[in-house]
């Protein structure tokens, strides 16, 4: 029988299903790696003024912090990310994002500011120091954001966890917009995942079926959060390079070993509008066929989880 | 000063006497070390992560060292501490991490007593995690070897440094709450308290509270925290407890109950009902104070005041902020309120920054690098973890157990 449990952390929902064992051990491992996904909400919350993340970005600017091997392990993925993508992923968006209000609930801040807060933006400003495990930043005002990339982060821990424990069958999603697989369902070969892409202005925009087997899939789109301004709606995916916002399609998806790398990549794809020479040879990328933005939603299918 | 007294004083300063209160407290401010500690942590569970974690945050501390005898959880442990010792047992430890000044011991609650005299023989500082023990015998043990160490020695009961329980408690004393008549706590959760292990040989050790042979239930594990919360405010000890239990859902064979309700009977007649289960998460873990003037709910990191239609207002209120549940309008209790509404910023200052932990670690650390005293004694302690192994007991037996209150002076 399966065993489905949940926990809401990093501003949504993550449920998790687990199947192939007696139900009182699956349930027991399952809180074990939900309390994984937790945890990192608490570490790594930007909105947590106590989390180890604002920790962080209160002290680097003066000295170099020294990280635990999990959290330099996140940084330097975000780092190779950024540097594959050629700046469109980056993680020091933060202050861009007080400052145009996308995570002020006061509004945009003054123009001073915002010109101030695309100054600071760039990971030429975060030196990571392999050998010390320190973070240090080179500007004051820089501030990291891993919201691109901790709920990826998150479930990859919880599956590693998952996988120490001997789960054979399982698969854990994070707000419908990362997924993560080990094996498959009794009797088939892989979880099938339904990305919803057709929209009002699209209707004939097919449905894409992802097939996950100890892979990963995380869908980007420039839903959600948005600011009106005197003159525009402003998405919440930034585009670090130009430290405007992203003029971006409607979605992009990214299937990985990892749901980090996916996550990351995701975000990265949706800002590029286009697959670089750069992503990882295994990183399979999905586009719409014709850019848009409207909305798209990931769906979990074939009943498991209906 | 008489009873009657001090209420005709305070009624006739009681606005004066809040305001005036509220800033003189430095609310929840980040732990400033005036030197470098290098630190060890023993039992990389739930709780020596925790610990970790909140003490990555504070400047000046080196977590030099972790034990586990579990490979999997100091395994886990190590990837979350920068550049720590590994050992598998604490004499490994103790007898190898010689620059470590104090120890935090986040143990299953049944080996506290032997690593902390060992520890404290070792010459190191000790905080050890709440519940002390599992025994009557072991807190009286764990008391007599702090009051006889030359280090110090803190329980990790968090009532004592929480700013937010500190704060409410001024509000407590300055007659908020008036006659008191009626306490309430609770620990509501929905998990099943079991622990996996990858090796089966390990699941058994690991899976200790449910052990009967070894856990004092959900009334001690949980409940100690909070009756220590009571202790702290009022200055007594409960005179007899009654309670009951069941397996209202984990259904698993487990002999241990997981919902169990207690009332705890003080001298002056009033009662502190307790209840706890891990079937359901609703309100999770509070405390409430029920007085004739209104009453202070505790949420550790949060608290409110829910005041009487005919309870007098007091000037501060002028600035606090407040919120609805259902029909009943909390004040929440914040400090620095004045100062905070001048600057518009009077939602920031609701709820502690950090988890309650983290001032309680802080709280230590200050202790044994300035040589002050411990915000929650070893002794405090072992007589709130006295409370919970008899809660228990009252629970198991289903009968009603007299406390001596000379056992609790033992302690």
């Amino acid at each position: 029988m399966p065993i489905s449990l949940a926990a809401n952390a990093m501003g949504t929902r993550f449920e998790l299903v687990l199947m192939d064992g007696d139900t009182h051990r699956l349930r027991a491992v399952g809180e074990l790696a939900l309390r994984e996904i937790t945890e990192c909400h608490q570490r790594f919350n930007l909105f947590d003024s106590g989390s180890w993340l604002n920790s962080i970005n209160r002290r680097a600017g003066d000295e170099a912090v020294p990280l635990d091997d999990l959290t330099f392990q996140l940084l330097n993925i975000c780092q190779q990310v950024h540097r594959d993508s050629g700046g469109a992923f980056d993680i020091t968006v933060a202050p861009l994002m007080l400052a145009t209000g996308l995570h002020n609930p006061d509004g945009p801040n003054d123009i001073a500011d915002l010109e101030h807060a695309r100054d600071c933006v760039g990971m030429r400003h975060v030196q990571l120091d392999p050998g010390a495990k320190t973070i240090q930043f080179t500007k004051p005002g820089v501030s990291l954001d891993l919201g691109a990339v901790a709920k990826g982060f998150a479930i990859d821990l919880a599956i590693e966890l998952l996988q120490e424990h001997s789960i054979t069958c399982a698969l854990l999603h994070g707000g419908t917009s990362t997924a993560a697989a080990i094996g498959s369902p009794p009797d088939q070969d892989s979880w099938r995942i339904k990305v919803h892409t057709h929209n009002a202005t699209q209707p004939h925009e097919p449905d894409i079926t992802v097939r996950l087997n100890d892979t990963a899939l995380s869908v980007s789109a420039p839903t959600g959060r948005m600011i009106e301004t005197h003159s525009q709606t402003i998405s919440h995916i930034m585009d670090p390079r130009t430290a405007a916002p992203a003029s971006c399609g409607a979605y992009a998806a990214a299937i990985a070993q990892s749901a980090c790398l996916a996550d990351a990549w995701s975000t990265a794809l949706l800002v590029l509008g286009y697959r670089p020479d750069t992503i990882p040879d295994d990183m399979q990328a999905i586009l719409p066929r014709t850019p848009t933005t409207q909305t798209q939603q990931l769906t979990i299918m074939e009943g498991v989880l209906t | 000063m008489t009873e009657t007294d001090r209420r005709t004083f305070l009624m006739q300063t009681g606005a004066l006497a809040a305001v005036a209160l509220v800033p003189g407290i430095a609310f929840a401010a980040d732990v400033q070390l005036n030197a470098e500690i290098s630190v060890a942590i023993i039992g990389m569970g739930r709780q020596g992560r925790a610990i970790a974690g909140e003490l990555q945050k504070i400047k000046g501390v080196k977590v030099a060292a972790i034990c586990d005898v579990d490979p999997g959880r100091l395994r886990s442990g190590a990837r979350r501490v920068a550049g720590v010792a590994t050992f598998k047992t604490h004499p490994e430890l103790l007898d190898n991490a010689k620059e470590v000044n104090a120890v935090f011991i986040a143990t299953p609650t049944h080996t506290h007593r032997v690593i902390l005299e060992d520890t404290l023989a070792a010459g190191k500082h000790v905080y050890c995690e709440a519940p002390l023990a599992s025994t009557v015998q072991d807190c009286k043990a764990i008391a007599a070897a702090a009051r006889n160490a030359s280090t110090i020695c803190a329980a990790g009961l968090l009532a004592r440094s929480n700013p937010v329980y500190k704060l409410a408690r001024t509000f407590f004393k300055s007659d908020s709450v008036r006659d008191l008549v009626a306490m309430r706590a609770q620990s509501n959760d929905k998990t099943t308290w079991r622990n996996p292990s990858s090796d089966p040989a390990r699941e058994k050790a690991l899976n200790w509270r449910l052990d009967p042979a070894l856990s004092i239930g959900l009334a001690g594990e949980l409940g100690t925290h909070q009756f220590d919360v009571f202790n702290y405010y009022r200055g007594v000890y409960p005179t007899s407890i009654q309670g009951q239990g069941s397996i209202r859902l984990h259904k698993d064979g487990r002999k241990v109950y997981d919902t169990v309700a207690a009332m705890l009977t003080f001298a002056d007649g009033a009662v502190l009902q307790y209840a706890a289960t891990l079937g359901n998460s609703y309100e999770g873990t509070h405390e409430v104070f029920y007085g004739s003037n209104a009453a202070i709910k505790l949420a550790w990191t949060h608290g409110w005041l829910f005041k009487e239609a005919d309870a007098p207002t007091q000037g501060w209120e002028v600035y606090a902020n407040r919120q609805q549940f259902h029909n009943e309008e909390g004040i929440t209790l914040i400090a620095d309120a004045t100062q905070l509404a001048s600057q518009g910023k009077l939602k920031s200052g609701v709820g502690l920054p950090n988890p309650p932990l983290y001032y309680g670690l802080g709280d230590f650390l200050k202790s044994v690098t300035e040589n002050t005293p411990v915000a929650t004694t070893i002794q405090e302690g072992a007589r709130a973890t006295i409370i919970g192994i008899l809660a228990d007991q009252a629970i198991r037996t289903n009968e009603t157990i007299t406390i001596n209150p000379n056992l609790l002076k033992e302690a």
